[in-house]
């Protein structure tokens, strides 16, 4: 996973400033396409819709380059671009009723072979996380893919630390009492 | 202190004041039911980590990205509209004080002031106008394109 650093940030501005786009977009895609399609996936749910929208967004960053005139870092506004760009889909996908963004596609995920859960088959996470609010369990995704950073996920989300904290604890006290419910159940 | 609230202060831990803690520690050592939690809570975090961590765009992200942004296709190139957008509002504004200089040059009599503010004031609030209309151009493109 690659870390962001302020230098790589001064470089980008400076690419820009000098109108040298391609440098400075080798840059972003080199910091952002991991950061990207982690905060895409935590919105969609799924690895292969993430991936795709990620290039989507990356498209549309290189063509608006020149748009950009620093009123915000490049950080932010690469995760508006995200955030935009997944939502939109998310609209689209609702009317076209082509996907469904709930349960179906983030089990079809935890299913499939590239995504299978590593040693962890006492948990059942495909089935308990639809259960879990969207809004909390985007944050709890992104908290664990971005190796638990809150900064990381307040940024990625634009909220503030103290909500993406707020809503963790609400996300693990779900899936805690979810599966302690299942387990019971399990027992009885 | 209960059961239940221990099991808040668990979801917790990690950011737990030392003091806190320390209470959370000593209470797992005698109650079995909140051990269990703990451990359960402890395996979700596991199960969790494993899910999510690591996850990166494939290598035919990065072959199809660079296909895309290389080609020569119109929708690829950097899109020119900001410097477009500059160079009208750059010139809107020039007309309009050229404009304003135009009617209040050279300085009238006092006995003129009537006219000149109903000459100056709608050109100032076409200017402020104006300039709030370009502003809102170049953020909607800034952020939405």
């Amino acid at each position: 996973m690659t870390n962001f650093q302020a230098g790589d940030h001064q470089e980008i501005r400076a690419c820009l400033d000098q109108k040298l786009y391609a440098p400075a977009f080798d840059l972003i895609v080199k910091n952002f396409s991991g950061k990207v399609m982690r905060l895409a996936y935590s919105i969609l749910g799924n690895r292969a819709l993430a991936e795709d929208l990620t290039q989507d967004v990356f498209v549309r960053i290189w063509r608006a380059l020149p748009a950009y005139r620093g009123l915000s870092s490049v950080s932010t506004w690469i995760y508006s671009i995200t955030r935009n760009t997944c939502l939109t889909a998310l609209k689209r996908a609702g009317a076209d009723k082509a996907i469904s963004l709930d349960e179906p596609l983030i089990r079809a995920e935890a299913e499939s072979a590239a995504f299978l859960p590593r040693g962890s088959s006492v948990i059942d996470l495909p089935s308990l996380l639809p259960k879990v609010p969207e809004k909390y369990r985007q944050v709890v995704m992104l908290f664990y893919m971005e190796e638990k950073s809150y900064e990381e996920v307040a940024r990625q989300l634009d909220l503030p630390i103290g909500t993406v904290k707020t809503y963790l604890y609400r996300a693990r006290k779900t899936l805690m009492s979810l599966l302690l419910q299942e387990r019971k159940g399990g027992n009885a | 202190m209960s059961c239940a609230s221990f099991e808040e202060l668990l979801l917790d831990y990690a950011d737990l004041p030392a003091q806190e803690r320390d209470a959370v520690d000593l209470h797992l050592t005698q109650c079995a039911s909140c051990r269990q939690y703990s451990d359960t809570l402890s395996q979700l975090d596991v199960a969790l980590t494993e899910q999510f961590s690591g996850l990166q765009p494939s290598e035919l992200f990065h072959s199809r990205l660079h296909a895309i942004t290389t080609s020569r296709s119109p929708l690829s190139a950097p899109s020119f509209l900001p410097e477009l957008l500059d160079l009208i509002g750059v010139a809107g504004i020039v007309l309009v004080l050229s404009l304003i200089l135009w009617k209040v040059v050279p300085i009238p009599e006092i006995t003129d002031f009537v006219p000149i503010v109903g000459i100056v004031l709608p050109v100032c609030a076409g200017l402020v106008l104006f300039g709030i209309a370009w502003l809102g151009v170049r953020v909607y493109a800034e952020f939405k394109s």
